[in-house]
């Protein structure tokens, strides 16, 4: 049992964690993946230490602030805590451009902040307002003045509706993050990669294939986009432009259904379309993004197929809790 | 003399295990019914746990962790800790393991099967 305040209430913790019990206790408290990865519940700890294992992926400018994830403590003391101070935590940004890519998807570009610091792949949680955060992967390299995400459209969802709908230029959307650590490292050169994406984990997955090419990689680069339908194969004249000038690079778009008439796609379960599709999975470093589902169980089938463990990396699009 | 876990690589045989071992269990249909695939790094994590002991390594683990930690497994009985231990000895001979070597690690798996058995 341990104690921690938060705006002049105590609470007592059994075994839950300290975004549980806020919440439970009917306090509006921000928060996404409930998990550790989003760092939407980012709280401070004014007295007191947090556990390390609350902190495990911040920045260290913030652990050495006592900032902490929420949904990741367990208390070992007593705290006394607060709400993070926006100006330490979160970037102010505008809204460049929309501009959409397919009859669901927007290309938003945001102004990159002084001192945001990003590799491509890794994602950021966009701010429309105190509550309403959602987490979104950049899709460019880190020498713009931009950034770059592709944004589903999903039904009656808040975030990716109001960013169709409402937003409009010069907007202000405050960001935070960086995070994920589903990014190119240029370690190895010659290694083999495998991209993997459902929708819109195209995203991450065009940022780390431009920084691949762009550190001068020059092992096998094999880019699967997966989606229901040929019209969900956004950007893909870019991707088949890419694939043309480079040797290393294959792009093998995939649809679950096409025309008989067609045959231009793969065509199946993007996972058996990936295992069918590659060989000497042992040697291999895979990325895999989008559906959350799918991302775990390909990780799975990969391993299985004789991938290390450790060079298969996810980023997966949980939805909000 | 040096000590078991020194003679078959210390951690860094525990990670050169790990990956083999773990996809060995989840492959076969005697125990992986047992095992969570879906929150894979922190079962590897788990499982570098399970081999440092059997290793002879450094480990904080009692008897009394062995019977907590697996009492929640219903049906698990006398087959399922052979199966283990056979995969056990299949990943170390295929990092060139001695048998001898081999055998310790069985001998040191097989002390608990009475705690993992929970009788
Ligand atoms: C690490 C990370 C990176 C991400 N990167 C991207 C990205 O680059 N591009 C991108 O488009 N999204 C990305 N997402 C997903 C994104 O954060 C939001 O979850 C998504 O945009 C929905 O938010 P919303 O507010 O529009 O919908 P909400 O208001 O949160 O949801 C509305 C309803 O739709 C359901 N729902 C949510 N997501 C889906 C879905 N995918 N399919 C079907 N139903 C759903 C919800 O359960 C809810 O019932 C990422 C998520 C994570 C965790
Ligand atoms: C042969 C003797 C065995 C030993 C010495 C042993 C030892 C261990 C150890 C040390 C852990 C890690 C605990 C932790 O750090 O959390 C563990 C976890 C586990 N073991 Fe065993 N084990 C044995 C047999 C078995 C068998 C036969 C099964 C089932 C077929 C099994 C299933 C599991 C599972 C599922 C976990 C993970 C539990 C969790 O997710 O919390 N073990 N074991
Ligand atoms: S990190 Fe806590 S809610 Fe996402």
């Amino acid at each position: 049992m341990s104690h921690i305040q938060f705006e002049n209430q105590s609470f007592s913790l059994a075994k839950e964690d300290v975004l549980t019990v806020l919440l439970n206790a009917g306090l509006e408290i921000p928060h996404n993946c409930r998990s550790g990865n989003c760092q939407s519940c980012l709280m401070k700890a004014t007295e007191g230490t947090p556990p390390d294992t609350a902190q495990q992926g911040l920045k260290e400018t913030l652990k050495a602030q006592s900032y902490f994830l929420a949904c990741q403590c367990y208390p070992k003391e007593p705290l006394i805590i607060e709400r993070p101070a926006a100006n330490e935590s979160r970037y102010e940004s505008v809204l460049i451009s929309k501009q959409w890519l397919s009859h669901n998807v927007i290309q938003l570009k945001l102004q990159r902040p002084s001192g945001f610091h990003f590799y491509a792949g890794q994602f950021v949680t966009l701010w429309k307002d105190e509550q309403l955060g959602r987490s979104y992967s950049i899709a460019n390299l880190a020498d713009s003045d931009l950034l770059e995400f592709h944004i589903r459209i999903i039904p009656d969802g808040r975030f990716s509706n109001w960013i169709a709908h409402e937003a409009s230029e010069r907007q202000s959307v405050q960001l935070q993050g960086p995070a994920g650590d589903c990014f190119y490292i240029d370690d190895n050169l010659d290694r083999d990669l495998l991209l993997v994406g459902t929708g819109t984990g195209l995203a991450p997955l065009q940022g780390i294939l431009h920084s691949a090419l762009k550190a001068g990689h020059r092992g096998q680069i094999d880019l699967f986009h997966g989606a229901i339908e040929p019209t969900g194969l956004y950007n893909s004249k870019q991707l088949s432009e890419i694939e043309a000038q480079h040797e290393q690079v294959s792009y093998h778009p995939c649809v679950l259904k096409q025309d008989a008439q067609t045959t231009a796609y793969l065509e199946g379960n993007i996972s058996e379309l990936v295992l069918q599709n590659t060989s000497n999975l042992a040697s291999k470093k895979a990325y895999l993004c989008g559906d959350p589902e799918l991302v775990k169980q390909l990780k799975i089938k990969l391993f299985l197929a004789g991938m290390n463990s450790k060079e298969i990396y996810l980023d997966a699009f949980e939805a909000s809790t | 003399m040096s000590s078991l876990y020194e003679r078959i690589g210390g951690a860094a045989a525990v990670d050169a295990a790990v990956d083999t071992f773990y996809r060995k269990v989840l492959s076969d249909d005697r125990v992986n019914g047992y095992f969570d695939a879906v929150e894979m790094d922190a079962q590897i994590a788990k499982q570098k746990g399970f081999l440092t002991m059997v290793f002879g390594g450094p480990n904080s683990y009692t008897g009394q962790d062995m019977r907590e930690g697996h009492k929640h497994l219903i049906g698990l009985n006398d087959s399922h800790v052979d199966a283990i231990i056979e995969l056990l000895g299949k990943t170390l001979q295929e990092l060139g393991v001695a048998e001898s070597d081999i055998a310790e690690v069985a001998h040191i798996a097989n002390s608990v099967r009475d705690d993992i058995l929970n009788r």
